[in-house]
């Protein structure tokens, strides 16, 4: 942890996101009627790490966590539990990976809290992945000491493991914290936490997926979607005429206004891995039509602009994975 | 007390003499597992069907064809490898060399850092060892047996290690093979060098003795061993792949994120990959949080 002394106080720059849930929580007297609490954050944590063993944005000392938690009744977990299941499985698709491999860690030798709620969780927690439809398998005793809880591991486009999701429950951190709800029953009693990341890191998932896709991004994802080479200074015109009808429908588009060849246009296109290189010839200015070359598969040759632009935007919108 | 409950990996329990091997337990519970046994978890950790159990804890058996019985392969890869080293760097000290979930590592102690001909030198070196064959053979010794061996063999921190755990009753296993190398070693292992279906010396680093950066600095000689020279094949075209495709080096060419001396372990973000951020979260990212002192020293004038 990175710590900082000011009058007389020691502080800490936040390793972890949970602590400020619960402190936003306890900023009022909550009635069983607002459980489920769902606190949602892209928190930014900093953990100090030895320089040895820094790695690009694998391993990094300040990263963001796409972090929540929940705040509810030991009834409810399942069903929350099944929420994030279906969040995880929503969020892994569009980025383009399969079903995860899911893990079931249960209850360590050394431990706090009854058999009871360890049942009632880890039945939840099992309870959910059956009802979801999904395999998982079970890693007895290497729960957390305050709760049961579930890893998602993605495999790559080569095979490898990430470690993203979790969904871990919590028993201690309500405690800690003093966290109360007032029940149906008008007596004070204390909601379980469930912290849950879907991503993991946002900084690591990106790494992940420069690597998962080779820097080839699909066209939602990819920084430029598109880049217009003009063959010669007299399509200049047209070219920056369709940058500006795509920049309007929310395309992120180039125009390569170098005075170079066209053949190293394509090059250095290809090398950018722009996922359409829209290639403007005089033929297309005068025919309103584009000469598109995706980066993977057949030149498609000539198509009209319109159609073109529309096709992109399409495939931006509905986070489509091909080209 | 004279037995001990072993607890099975289906959470059932059944309990043995006291000193029994796991290869007793595996009888125990079928005569095909006991036959298709090539190794175990022991309380988590791996060794071999000869181990003693001297309490209770929990066993995980490993049969031959499954997917942990690689970890035989790695582990026999690994005491070759320090083989074929000490016969090249006679003046080299071991540290430890276990199996890994991507292939093996040995960690020694060496005058220079290994250059990439060392490591090609040492790969052909393991080949013609393999070449002899070379079976495993285990020796058990009592702790102050076990401690001498290591001396008498030249291990210096490794008798250092054993003499700091102040064993009493413990057996201690040597794996040896032939008069060519000889290791302290819980085991398993393959039937010896020429076993070895695949294997392949990949890279060397820097590494600590017992992790502590303050210690002494060894060298650690990374490699891979497969049940196929196929599968060897096909993992190392997956190496190459990773490496073309390493975030780092794309993150620079396409100019989505950098990292600066100023701030080690923080990426600074570029306008690519500010859109992936928004792509990802629905809103962008900051530059990092903290950067060196030699940021922020007090921009002054330039004396008139």
């Amino acid at each position: 942890m990175y710590f900082v002394e000011k009058e007389d106080r020691s502080f800490a720059v936040k390793p972890m996101n949970c602590p400020g849930a619960c402190i936003v929580y306890r900023t009022a007297m909550r009635s069983y009627k607002e459980l489920p609490l769902r606190l949602a954050e892209f928190g930014m944590v900093h953990r100090y790490e030895l320089s040895g063993v820094l790695h690009g944005l694998f391993r990094v000392r300040g990263f963001v966590q796409d972090d929540a938690h929940v705040y509810c009744t030991p009834d409810q977990i399942e069903a929350e539990v099944i929420d994030c299941l279906d969040m995880l499985e929503k969020v892994y698709k569009v980025l383009g990976f399969g079903v995860p491999e899911i893990k079931l860690s249960t209850r360590p030798p050394d431990r706090m809290g009854s058999d009871e709620i360890w049942d009632k969780a880890e039945g939840a927690l099992a309870g959910a992945l059956r009802n979801w439809g999904k395999s998982y398998r079970e890693a007895p005793q290497e729960g957390n000491f305050y709760g049961p809880k579930l890893d998602f591991d993605l495999t790559d486009s080569l095979g490898r493991k990430w470690q993203c999701g979790t969904i871990q429950l919590d028993f201690q951190m309500p405690e800690r914290f003093g966290l109360e709800y007032v029940g149906k029953d008008s007596g004070r009693h204390r909601p379980v936490m469930i912290h849950r990341a879907i991503l993991g890191s946002l900084d690591r998932m990106i790494g992940v997926l420069v690597e998962h896709y080779a820097g080839k991004f699909p066209v939602w994802l990819a920084p430029t979607q598109a880049l217009l080479l003009p063959v010669t200074d007299k399509t200049l015109p047209y070219a920056k005429d369709v940058e500006a009808r795509m920049r309007a429908v929310g395309l992120r588009v180039d125009v390569d206004e170098r005075n170079e060849k066209i053949g190293a246009k394509i090059r250095d296109g290809i090398g950018r891995r722009i996922p359409y290189l829209l290639v403007v010839g005089e033929r297309e200015a005068a025919a309103g039509t584009l000469s598109v070359r995706p980066r993977d598969g057949e030149d498609r040759g000539a198509l009209p602009a319109a159609e073109v632009i529309e096709d992109i935007r399409k495939r931006h919108a509905s986070r489509a994975l091909d080209l | 007390m004279t037995v001990a409950r072993v607890t099975l990996p289906d959470g059932k329990t059944l309990e043995v003499p006291l000193n029994s091997t796991c290869a007793d337990v595996a009888r125990k519970i079928g005569p095909r597992l006991a036959k298709d046994a090539v190794g175990c978890f022991w309380n988590g950790e791996l060794c071999a069907m000869e181990q003693r159990i001297t309490g209770d804890g929990q066993i995980r058996i490993i049969t031959k064809g499954s997917p942990d019985a690689v970890l035989l392969i790695r582990h026999s890869a690994a005491h070759l490898c320090a083989a074929a080293v000490l016969e090249l760097f006679p003046d080299a000290q071991l540290g430890f060399g276990p199996p890994t979930a991507e292939g093996f590592y040995y960690d020694f102690v060496v005058k220079e850092p290994f250059t990439p001909d060392d490591l090609a030198r040492i790969e052909a070196k393991m080949r013609e060892l393999a070449a002899l064959g070379l079976p495993f053979e285990r020796k058990e010794l009592d702790p102050v047996a076990a401690g001498k061996e290591l001396r008498r063999l030249g291990y210096k921190l490794k008798a250092e290690y054993l003499e700091e755990l102040k064993l009493k009753g413990d057996v201690i296993s040597f794996y040896v093979n032939g008069n060519r190398f000889s290791d302290m070693c819980r085991g398993p292992h393959v039937a010896s060098f020429g076993a070895i279906p695949a294997f392949k010396v990949l890279s060397a680093s820097g590494a600590y003795w017992r992790g502590d950066a303050s210690g002494i600095p060894m060298q650690r000689i990374h490699g891979t061993a497969f049940p196929s020279e196929a599968e060897l094949k096909k993992h190392l075209d997956l190496v190459e792949e990773a490496k073309k495709r390493d975030h780092r080096k794309l993150g620079s060419e396409l100019d989505l994120f950098s990292f600066h001396e100023e701030a080690p372990g923080f990426p600074f973000w570029h306008a690519g990959g500010v859109v992936l951020w928004r792509e990802l979260t629905g809103r962008g990212t900051t530059t990092t949080t903290a950067t060196t002192c030699t940021s922020w020293r007090r921009r002054t004038a330039p004396s008139p």
